[in-house]
């Protein structure tokens, strides 16, 4: 198992890519930041308007933006494994296995994003997604809504949190 | 001594870049990362409506908006402050330090004029967005693109700061072609002319 892990989370050729080319690690960063933004901003402002901020929006179109935030998360993730695959450039060889073993910080923040992915994936499947998707200028969302919004802000938030604390984690 | 000195040898700014408690240099660093989420990602969510995506969805409320990403800017501003005393001077000699602040000031100016024509003016009572407007979202969205690029690649030498600058842009413009090829097919970009109402 270790083994599989190991030889699943290390992609030599990107590991020398990235040790060849010394911009690579600073464009993953760039786009991880970028991809941040879009994905916590969008999600934070419809939380928001379900938590009663900016009740005079209506939620069905508003849900034309979340595809910017999905494309957030596309650039997180794609850069996310950029690291993940590659940190051998960047810590001498260090297998991510080690890291996900071993950084607190990390296995923190992945448990909040499946979390995270938890609490979008029961807003659908419950119900309380169509539910929203009627709500109109003024209205309230259900209660349900309410506490998977509150949920969402702050597991998004402790993803961002404990994600730059990785660094130290190492 | 200057004070720029007296700062960078100050009991906080020592203690900030020295502690290891997660209330030091880690705090400020964290908030400065969760603040520009807010501030980035609010602008950015303001200038795809006036650029046409969700256009069913009224402009004037997003207004309420504003005060949140007011929130992110001041926490990046507090944090920022704090994170310049640690290293002054390396910050007043690195040129992509300079360039970022302006970026971070002409975003700022181009947000403000939004909310004061946009979101507050005439435009937004009558659901449109002329094309001044567009081209403030478009000047905001590239500002903090510019911030966000010399913010990160200062950690870096002059030479890998070029060239990931550079590797910046021409991922860019990839992602660009991608947009304009599939950006209505997968939501990301207005729906063809005719269909969108909302465009004067």
């Amino acid at each position: 198992m270790e083994a599989v892990l190991r030889y699943i989370l290390d992609w030599p050729s990107l590991n020398s890519f990235l040790n060849q080319n010394a911009w690579g690690w600073p464009l993953l960063e760039i786009t991880h930041f970028f991809g941040m933004a879009l994905l916590f901003g969008i999600i934070m402002m419809f939380d928001l308007r379900m938590l009663g901020v900016a009740k005079e929006l209506p939620l069905a179109p508003f849900r034309r933006l979340l595809p910017w935030s999905i494309f957030g998360f596309v650039l997180s993730v794609v850069s996310g494994l950029g690291f993940t695959l590659g940190l051998g450039a960047n810590l001498f060889g260090v297998n991510a296995y080690d890291v996900l073993l071993t950084n607190l910080y990390l296995q923190v923040k992945i448990v909040l994003i499946v979390l995270a992915g938890l609490n979008i994936l029961f807003f659908y499947k419950s119900g309380v997604g169509r539910q929203v998707d009627e709500v109109g200028p003024g209205e309230d969302v259900p209660g349900a809504a309410k506490a998977m919004a509150a949920a969402s802000l702050v597991l998004w938030t402790g993803v961002m949190y404990f994600g730059r604390l990785v660094p130290w984690g190492l | 001594m200057g004070i720029l000195e007296s700062l960078e040898s100050s009991g906080f700014a020592v203690w900030v870049r020295e502690s290891p408690s997660l209330l030091a240099y880690q705090l400020y660093i964290t908030l400065h990362t969760i603040g520009l989420a807010m501030v980035v990602g609010v602008s950015s969510a303001f200038s795809f409506r006036i650029l046409g995506v969700a256009s069913d969805m009224p402009l004037a409320p997003m207004e309420r908006y504003l005060r949140f990403m007011w929130l992110g800017f001041w926490i990046n501003a507090l944090s920022g402050v704090v994170l310049f005393v640690l290293e002054p001077f390396k910050f007043l000699t690195l040129p992509v330090f300079y360039i970022k602040m302006l970026a971070v000031a002409v975003a700022v100016i181009a947000v403000r004029k939004i909310a004061a024509q946009v979101l507050r003016g005439p435009a937004a009572v009558r659901g449109l967005e002329p094309a001044a407007a567009k081209t403030l979202a478009v000047v905001v969205m590239a500002s903090w693109a510019v911030a966000i690029v010399a913010g990160r690649v200062g950690a870096y030498s002059t030479y890998i700061q070029l060239q990931a600058t550079a590797a910046a842009i021409v991922t860019g413009v990839i992602l660009a072609i991608g947009w304009a090829v599939l950006g209505r097919r997968v939501g990301l970009a207005e729906p063809k002319a005719g269909s969108a109402r909302s465009i004067a």
